[in-house]
């Protein structure tokens, strides 16, 4: 598994927001997107999932190029700022409906996914009545489900609790191991030293030269 | 399983009962019998019996020039070929003793119904308002045709002669409908005033 | 794609804007058959008794017509203001069920979960798909439900020319069906407004991007019918038959519609819809959550 970036720009309305980035993500290792609030790491998340349109450069997943041979990655699970389901289905139908597009995620792993980020399948509260904290877990039970070869993290462990962040954390590590490329944007250190392998930091829409660790 | 089964089940039974009411109410229609007479034939209508005698069809403009004495009732700038006027004549004859003369007689063709210009069947026919109407007479009724109600499909087959009309004696309980199938087109002709 | 379709149609029947479009729409069918009862059935039946019992100087001698289903239909029926009301809501209610949906998703975020599970195109044709069926549904129970409750107690009859009670004419788009085939009218009606319906509540996906609420995204079709209704009335006539917002009502107000430009129309608002709604989302970027 690779996803090789070179050159990507991007500018919103005239702003840039991610110039010239080069970087390649090699699977069986958990990257650690870091940087101040605005440097471009959901933004560089965004891109790499296929959701926005880079304004130059490439990101080619397995040597095939995103927005040309393929629209957008084949096996991609995200979390991308707040996790948002569907208000009057439960977590369990919620992941069910999203599985069904895919058909290759059964539902005995949906149950397995929702407790390993420790939730409960057979929970009949509705996604409105989930607290922050369940509905961050179901949001990472929705990225990590069916075992996709990409996983995007967009500060997964926000309003987790302690023991939550180590169950999940176990979770991304176990993923990991099996070749995948698991990206998680942070802003806080220890999130970072507790979870990643490889550190990048970014700072104004750029890979920070000489901070890869 | 058991309360889809059951709600099934019920909507059956509700739609099977709608179905057997909306026949019900369909069948006990309170429509008219259609007492329907071909053209020479008579009806009899609040005791008077009516039989068409007559009909011709006339270009609108052609008629007035026919029938000059009845040029006041004629409207202007109507376009050529836009208007043809069909003047039925019926002859009339008592049947009961309390039998009341009905004048207003409807066309109707197609989806649609002409009235009477009450005025000018007046003028076509004074014996009616003057007392001098005996039974066995004939009375003439106009009935104006607009191109601009009929498809252009219906206005040829009215130019050709080729409608049926019907002119209709009572709505409930019996619709008298006597069948126009022979209709005479008038040629543009000069004409005397019609002798009553 | 047949799973998300099904997945959006399920999502879109059972928004809290469909169950408030169908009671806004069943409210006034349920108040059109009530006033139609009172105010023209039952003085109906009272001229029935008196018309048997006239004699021949009466002047209501001969004169009574039974009403037909069509006179009583809220879809033709227009002496009430229910035939108004309802159709000047038509876009509104087929919009409210599912119209806001792809603002919402695309907003909080929702679509990129799905779109990276399924491709855009299919996401947005299933979008689409489930924005029609629930707009069409929605127009389309409380026609058909009038009509079923009002057979009930109204014979499924044609109407005569002759009573006066027609509200269109000869001339008139389906007049044969109308005058002696009530029922396929109706039908035929019924299904022009489900598909108009439809089209509709996809006015409302078209035009997610151009608006920064989601009220005007939902009320964005009824405005434009009723610009289309009084504007194109007023400023091109000539124009009426080929205006969608006259089209979709069985009473044929304007006596303008015809089964020729009707089809040209729909077919026209099909493909302008359609341009609209892939070049508004061709290469989206999906951005901020709002």
């Amino acid at each position: 598994m690779k996803i090789q970036i070179e050159q990507l720009k991007k500018t919103i309305k005239g702003v840039t927001v991610l110039d010239d980035i080069n970087y390649t993500f090699t699977g069986g290792r958990i990257y650690g997107l870091s940087g101040k609030n605005g440097c471009g790491k959901t933004m560089l998340m965004r891109l790499i999932a296929g959701l926005i349109y880079p304004t130059g450069g490439t990101i080619r997943i397995n040597d095939r190029v995103l927005g040309k041979d393929m629209s957008f990655p084949d096996s991609i699970g995200i979390l991308i700022e707040n996790p948002v389901f569907l208000n009057d289905y439960t977590g369990y139908e919620n992941l069910k409906m999203l599985a069904d597009l895919q058909r290759s995620v059964s539902e005995q792993e949906i149950r397995d996914t929702l407790e390993q980020v420790g939730l409960d399948w057979e929970d009949k509260r509705r996604f409105y009545k989930y607290s922050l904290g369940m509905r961050q877990r179901l949001g990472i039970a929705a990225a990590i489900m069916g075992g996709p070869d990409i996983i995007l993290l967009d500060e997964p462990i926000n309003a987790i609790d302690a023991d939550g962040v180590e169950v999940i954390g176990q979770a991304i590590r176990n993923l990991a191991d099996e070749n995948r490329i698991i990206i998680i944007a942070c802003h806080d250190k220890e999130e970072m030293d507790y979870l990643a392998d490889e550190k990048i930091y970014m700072s104004e829409g750029r890979i920070v030269e000489g901070a890869v660790s | 399983m058991k309360k889809p089964i059951l709600l099934m089940i019920c909507t059956l039974i509700c739609a099977v009962l709608v179905l057997v009411r909306i026949i019900y109410v369909t069948g006990h229609a309170r429509r008219p019998v259609v007492n329907q007479v071909t053209q020479g034939e008579g009806a009899v209508y609040k005791g008077i019996e009516y039989q068409i005698v007559d009909a011709v069809l006339w270009e609108y403009a052609d008629f007035f020039k026919a029938h000059s004495e009845l040029e006041g009732y004629a409207e202007d700038n109507v376009g050529k070929n836009q208007r043809k006027l069909l003047v039925v004549e019926y002859k009339v004859s008592r049947v009961e003793e309390d039998g009341s003369l009905e004048t207003y007689i409807p066309l109707q063709y197609y989806h649609l119904f002409n009235g009477i210009d009450i005025f000018m069947l007046q003028a076509m026919n004074p014996s009616l308002f003057d007392g001098t109407f005996h039974s066995g007479d004939t009375m003439l009724v106009p009935y104006e045709l607009y191109r601009e109600n009929l498809l252009e499909s219906q206005w040829q087959e009215v130019e050709e002669g080729k409608t049926v009309y019907k002119t209709v004696l009572g709505m409930y309980p019996e619709k008298n409908e006597m069948l126009i199938t022979d209709v005479d087109i008038a040629e543009d002709k000069d004409e005397t005033a019609i002798e009553k | 794609m047949k799973q998300l379709l099904r997945n959006e149609i399920k999502k879109s029947m059972r928004t809290k804007g469909f169950f408030i479009a169908l009671c806004v729409g069943m409210s006034i069918g349920l108040f059109q058959m009530a006033w139609f009862y009172k105010n023209v059935y039952l003085p109906n039946n009272e001229e029935y008794a008196q018309v048997i019992n006239a004699g021949y100087e009466d002047t209501l001698y001969g004169t009574w017509f039974e009403t037909g289903i069509l006179q009583a239909w809220m879809g033709s029926e227009i002496y009430s203001p229910c035939n108004q009301l309802f159709y000047l809501l038509f876009p509104l209610l087929a919009a409210l069920p599912y119209g806001g949906s792809l603002y919402q998703e695309w907003g909080d975020g929702y679509a990129a979960q799905m779109i990276s599970r399924c491709s855009r195109k299919k996401y947005f044709l299933a979008k689409a798909a489930g924005a029609f069926i629930s707009g069409g549904t929605v127009v389309f129970v409380p026609l058909f439900l009038n009509f079923i409750l009002t057979a009930c107690y109204v014979p499924v009859i044609g109407t005569d020319p002759l009573s006066m009670q027609a509200v269109i004419s000869n001339k008139d788009m389906w007049a044969s069906l109308f005058f002696e085939q009530p029922v396929l009218y109706a039908m035929a009606y019924m299904a022009v407004d489900f598909m108009y319906g439809g089209l509709f509540a996809c006015i409302s996906l078209a035009v997610t991007h151009c608006f920064d609420n989601i009220f005007s995204v939902i009320a964005f079709p009824m405005l434009f019918a009723c610009c289309l209704y009084y504007g194109m009335d007023s400023l091109l006539p000539s124009f009426r038959s080929y205006n969608i917002s006259d089209i979709i009502n069985p009473a044929q107000l304007t006596g303008m519609n015809r089964c020729s430009a009707m089809s040209l129309a729909t077919a026209a608002t099909v493909l302008i819809l359609t341009l609209v709604y892939c070049v508004a989302n061709h290469k989206r970027d999906m951005l901020k959550q709002r």
